[in-house]
């Protein structure tokens, strides 16, 4: 037989493991090794994927964890059969909801409750029996020892020998075999793996410094001494264990005794729990659709009957009708609250979730194939996503907790994995890079993978430019091998899993960051689990809706949201000028720039234009045609008449995934489900080879059908063209709602929409500073911060006028905003030193509401209050109070520093006439220059990015904001190289630009930073 | 560490060598570890024995695997 490891630690272990549970797999059937456990710390997250990667390569997989029992020592606990796994996830979760978050412990108690169903090993040098003996405290040991036997028996309790090569080895077992032979217990042997290979040392000992926050220099007595603790070859451990023969003997007899636990994809589906009585699920779901159609379709509902009973038998077929009551009693409940909310992605797919009133979207008119959201063929679990107000989401989720109870319902985690910043952030640090270059560095990363940044060094200048550039690539290599690797659990923002039996029983559950209970698995594996997800996802932009449309209704009780019209002409004539700053959605320069070139006139333009810039369909030159064909510049030409009604909303381009099932449906015949796998196979660029297959299939079924094999062989080549940037029309269609009518918002209550929109922040494209350009641009008057007039969000005050909260000031909660309006005293606060008085606020605080000008309406001398406050002033010592009133500029400075935008007025407007006198135009005047004209500018700088081009090249985009709007620029592949590091990592965020004026903006020509002069105050912060 | 000049090896286990002139044979292996040194500065990965000589002499050797080299590290008066 082969080898056994029953001690092996994945990353799943965070920081304390290097390999994922597939490398280990993976190395484990490179040295034939037949069984190997998976042990993370407290930990199961790692255990789908690797159950999953072991079935593939035929290797025994074996579920265990390694736990600590109070403060003695570690115990690696094994599952030696399926019914014993539920005792390991209950043990687990006892520990880990009954300890401090990162220092979980199991008490006796615990052990002794779910432990008799599982084998005990005893652990490395970190173990319950090494420990205390390493650390002098042999006499604890025969109890620890009675106590285990009390618990596992002397059948399930192994003495664990760890081949490590460490100093001190010898005597250690010598120790360990006394205290087998004593107690009569078998001794087993382990590698206390942590890693695949032995080449995996070294990121190991670095994830080690991570977690341990010191420099790879330093010494601690954490640090690994040796890179032994990798999978090693049977015949290692065997040598190595020469003195001990009966520790491999029992070890591999132990091998023979476990079984895998049989526990993927076994369904734990919730069951609805309100059904009236007498009526099975599947009948008060068809009698709710059916009420529901009645309500959708009126006189027209006899037409969607058999989409309606198409749709439920599959539903039906797959298991998932309590599923669609369980999400359709959420709408209810979100309905009945006032909780705004949507159905998006492919759910909207589905006509009975439209009737359930969980989707807005009208799939059997906009002919939606159902089978793009779930088919027989496909076996997976549905999911569907729900937008609600993100400020009244967790209301939503305390409904589901408290109707299915605790047990039965957890957020689902997320692993945070490494990605090329924080792996330069964490990996720079611990070997030493200074803090500045780091972050200088991390943010001046380009949207690249690391293999790419290091192959392409010399092209990207803002990397380019540091002057130990081998230290640094040295540095990137390290962060190569540790990107991916997960580095902590999260929480799932949306995600709740619902599960018939006790949660306990199919995964562990711990406490969150933020104090909630989470279960260990992330979205993908909770599927393998067995698990439903409902994703009840926050989105701002209905709390910005909510708000703006509560106030509209204030002044018009008339007003109804829900019912805008699709074809409102200013909505769009607004939109066709990229006037969109704002719209959900549709605010980015890049679809500001296609509305002025598509002039978006209907509802499919929206929804053609929020499929159409994504990076596929840009990288895929799909935008250019769209174009032409929209405006009649080229002709609208199908392969096949059948193909119309398919592809005429979209000019006969194959925009969406759904067009793509509905071809090889109408042409070839495939089952809509079998129709969606070939999609699918396309989306995810296979093999040459697949392809040629799935051509011929088609070809095949198509010529059977009376299609010439030319046509089929050319439909066939449309699809592979477009299948993999095609969107999903249903998600499309479902945010076009929101986008419409949010422009809607912008167009006809802009102060109403603006005060939303500030009051959500953070969301969308733009900062604060932006908005506030863009409301002022449009005529609404903005008031600063007034410690007696400001609420503490921003408010509409009479005559519409705008203006700011407390709550916009850093540092700020909003308890403390909160608080300095209840607690104002009749006739207002006159005083900084009042309020000092009555309410706990900090002296920074407190100095920065005279800093933003809170108290210019009483007192304008704002340095005389802070000398007041905590100064001369305030010593008494003086015959003359000091006061001196601020200059505009020094006034914008704390505006920025404290608020992140102009209160009064935007960075730029200050230095106006000096610019003016220096040839600088406004973005405003550089939008009225001719195309091809020259023109130069000053603006701030904002989000210059370096999205993907269809060449490959490094090409920025950004946009520079003044007082009088936006400019958006381009910087091309060749000038990038010798200005691109003006605009990433630590720059000064004033920059100078010349460059041609084009139709979607400025092509750059130069670039310089551009200081402010004598008088200034400096940079304003980033 | 003072290398050594000649160092007797079976199966990759040292059974004797020279230390001062003298020939030493290894009675015992008391222990037996594994050392990757200061790995990111290019340091190789040294293993070490600490050994038992003729007339109860303890010395610890220590050996480069991949190169075969061999030093004393520490001698136990």
């Amino acid at each position: 037989m082969g080898g056994v490891e029953f001690h092996a630690h994945s990353a799943f272990s965070f920081l304390a493991g290097a390999s994922t549970p597939r490398q280990l797999v993976v190395e484990a059937f490179r040295q034939d090794i037949k069984t190997l456990a998976l042990t993370d710390t407290f930990r199961l997250s790692g255990v789908p994927t690797f159950l999953e990667a072991a079935s593939e390569v035929g290797i025994k997989a074996i579920v265990g964890a390694e736990i600590v029992v109070e403060d003695l020592g570690q115990l690696v606990l094994l599952v030696p059969r399926t019914e014993a796994y539920a005792d390991l996830t209950r043990l687990l979760t006892e520990a880990l909801l009954n300890s401090p978050r990162k220092q979980p412990r199991v008490r006796w108690e615990t052990l002794e409750r779910y432990g008799r169903n599982l084998v005990a090993l005893t652990g490395d040098r970190q173990g319950i029996i090494a420990r205390p003996w390493l650390e002098g405290r042999r006499a604890e040991i025969p109890e620890i020892t009675a106590r285990l036997i009390d618990i596992f028996g002397t059948n399930n309790l192994f003495i664990e020998l760890t081949v490590n090569y460490l100093p001190g080895d010898r005597l250690i077992f010598q120790f360990l075999d006394h205290v087998a032979e004593s107690t009569h217990l078998p001794l087993v042997a382990t590698g206390a793996v942590r890693y695949a290979r032995k080449e995996d040392f070294g990121l190991f000992d670095l994830m080690t410094c991570i977690r341990t926050g010191q420099r790879v220099e330093e010494v601690g007595p954490e640090r690994y001494l040796n890179a032994e603790n990798y999978l090693k070859p049977w015949n290692a451990m065997v040598s190595a264990l020469g003195s001990w023969p009966e520790a491999i003997r029992n070890t591999q007899a132990l091998a023979e005794r476990l079984e895998t636990p049989d526990i993927l994809r076994k369904p734990h589906y919730p069951k609805y729990p309100d059904l009236p009585s007498g009526q099975g699920s599947e009948r008060y779901l068809a009698a709710l659709v059916k009420q529901g159609a009645q309500k959708r379709y009126g006189t027209h509902v006899a037409q969607v009957q058999s989409r309606i009973r198409h749709e439920l038998s599959i539903i039906r077929d797959m298991g998932f009708t309590d599923y669609f009551l369980v999400v359709w009693d959420v709408a209810r409940f979100a309905r009945r609250a006032g909780i705004r909310f949507a159905g998006r992605g492919s759910a909207a797919d589905s006509v009975v979730a439209y009737c359930l009133g969980i989707t807005d979207v009208d799939a059997y008119s906009r002919q939606l194939l159902f089978e793009r959201f779930m088919s027989r063929e496909r076996q997976e679990t549905p999911d569907i996503d729900i937008d609600f107000d993100a400020k009244r989401r967790d209301e939503v989720a305390e409904y589901v907790r408290q109707k299915y109870g605790a047990d039965h319902v957890a957020q689902v985690a997320t692993y945070q994995t490494f990605r090329a910043r924080l792996a330069v952030r964490e990996l720079g640090k611990v070997l030493g890079f200074p803090p500045g270059e780091l972050d200088a560095l991390a943010k001046s990363l380009p949207e690249l993978s690391i293999d790419e940044m290091v192959s392409r060094w010399d092209e990207i200048p803002e990397l380019r430019q540091y002057p130990d550039s081998e230290r640094l690539k040295l540095m990137l290599n390290w962060a190569r091998t540790i990107v991916g690797l997960p580095r902590h659990i999260g929480t799932h923002l949306g995600g709740l899993v619902l599960s018939q039996e006790s949660l306990d029983s199919v995964s562990p559950r711990e406490w969150s960051e933020k104090g909630i209970q989470i279960i260990q698995f992330d979205k993908r594996d909770i599927e393998l689990m067995g698990l439903l997800k409902l994703d009840l996802l926050s989105l701002r932009t209905f709390t910005a809706i909510d708000m703006t449309v509560k106030e509209i209704e204030a002044q018009d009780p008339n007003f109804d949201y829900e019912r805008l019209s699709h074809s409102d002409e200013a909505t769009y004539q607004r939109l066709d000028q990229g006037d969109a700053i704002g719209v959900f959605q549709l605010e980015s320069p890049a679809q500001r720039s296609l509305a002025q070139r598509l002039h978006p006139d209907r509802w499919e333009d929206i929804v053609a234009s929020l499929a159409l810039i994504r990076p596929g369909p840009i990288k895929g030159n799909m935008v250019e045609p769209f174009i032409a064909r929209r405006q009649g510049l080229e002709p609208v030409t199908y392969l096949h008449p059948e193909l119309e009604p398919i592809l005429s909303k979209t000019y006969g381009v194959v925009l969406f995934q759904e067009q793509v099932i509905a071809i090889a449906s109408t042409l070839a015949g495939f089952s809509p489900g079998e129709a969606d796998a070939l999609r699918r196979v396309m989306t995810h660029g296979r093999s040459h080879e697949t392809m040629q297959q799935l051509g011929e299939k088609f070809k095949q079924k198509a010529t059977a059908r009376g299609i010439t094999s030319d046509v089929a062989e050319a439909v066939f080549q449309q699809m592979v063209g477009y299948a993999s940037y095609g969107f999903n029309e249903a998600h499309a269609a479902a945010f076009a709602e929101t986008a419409y009518r949010t422009a809607y918002l912008l167009e006809h209550h802009p102060r109403e929409y603006f005060l939303g929109l500030l009051n959500a922040e953070p969301l969308g494209y733009y900062p604060i500073d932006v908005l506030l350009v863009e409301a002022r641009r449009r005529g609404i008057a903005i008031k600063a911060i007034d410690i007696n007039q400001s609420q503490a969000c921003a408010t509409l005050e009479s005559e519409g006028v705008l203006r700011i909260g407390f709550s916009f000031m850093r540092g700020f909660g909003k308890e403390l905003a909160d608080a300095l309006v209840v607690h104002r005293p009749v006739g207002g606060w006159q005083h900084p030193s009042q309020i000092q008085e009555r309410l706990a606020i900090k002296q920074d605080q407190l100095n920065a509401l005279v800093q933003v000008g809170a108290f210019d309406e009483v007192a304008p001398d704002r340095e005389g209050l802070l000398l007041d406050l905590s100064g001369a002033n305030r010593l008494g010592f003086l015959t003359q109070r000091l006061q001196r009133v601020w200059g505009r500029q020094e006034k914008m400075l704390w505006d920025y520093k404290i608020c992140g935008f102009g209160q009064h007025e935007q960075w730029m407007e200050p230095w106006r006439d000096e610019l003016k006198r220096t040839g600088y135009a406004t973005t405003d005047e550089l939008k009225n220059l001719s195309i091809g004209k020259m023109g130069r500018t000053v603006g701030y700088l904002i989000r210059p990015h370096r999205p993907p081009t269809r060449s490959g090249r490094l090409v920025v985009f950004f946009s520079l904001l003044d007082e009088t709007g936006i400019l958006e620029a381009r910087l091309s592949s060749a000038l990038y190289q010798k200005f691109g590091h003006w605009l990433f990592g630590r720059v000064h965020p004033i920059l100078a630009v010349s460059g041609r004026m084009q139709p979607q903006g400025m092509e750059i020509r130069s670039i310089a930073p551009w200081n402010t002069k004598p008088s200034a105050m400096g940079s304003p912060p980033q | 560490m003072k290398p050594l000049e000649k160092v007797w090896v079976r199966s990759q286990v040292p059974y004797a060598f020279v230390w001062r002139q003298q020939y030493v044979s290894i009675v015992r292996v008391m222990d037996y570890w594994r050392d990757i040194g200061e790995w990111w500065r290019g340091e190789p990965e040294l293993w070490f024995w600490r050994i038992q000589g003729q007339k109860d002499s303890v010395f610890e050797l220590a050996c480069n695997p991949q190169t075969h080299q061999w030093w004393m590290f520490h001698v136990y008066d």
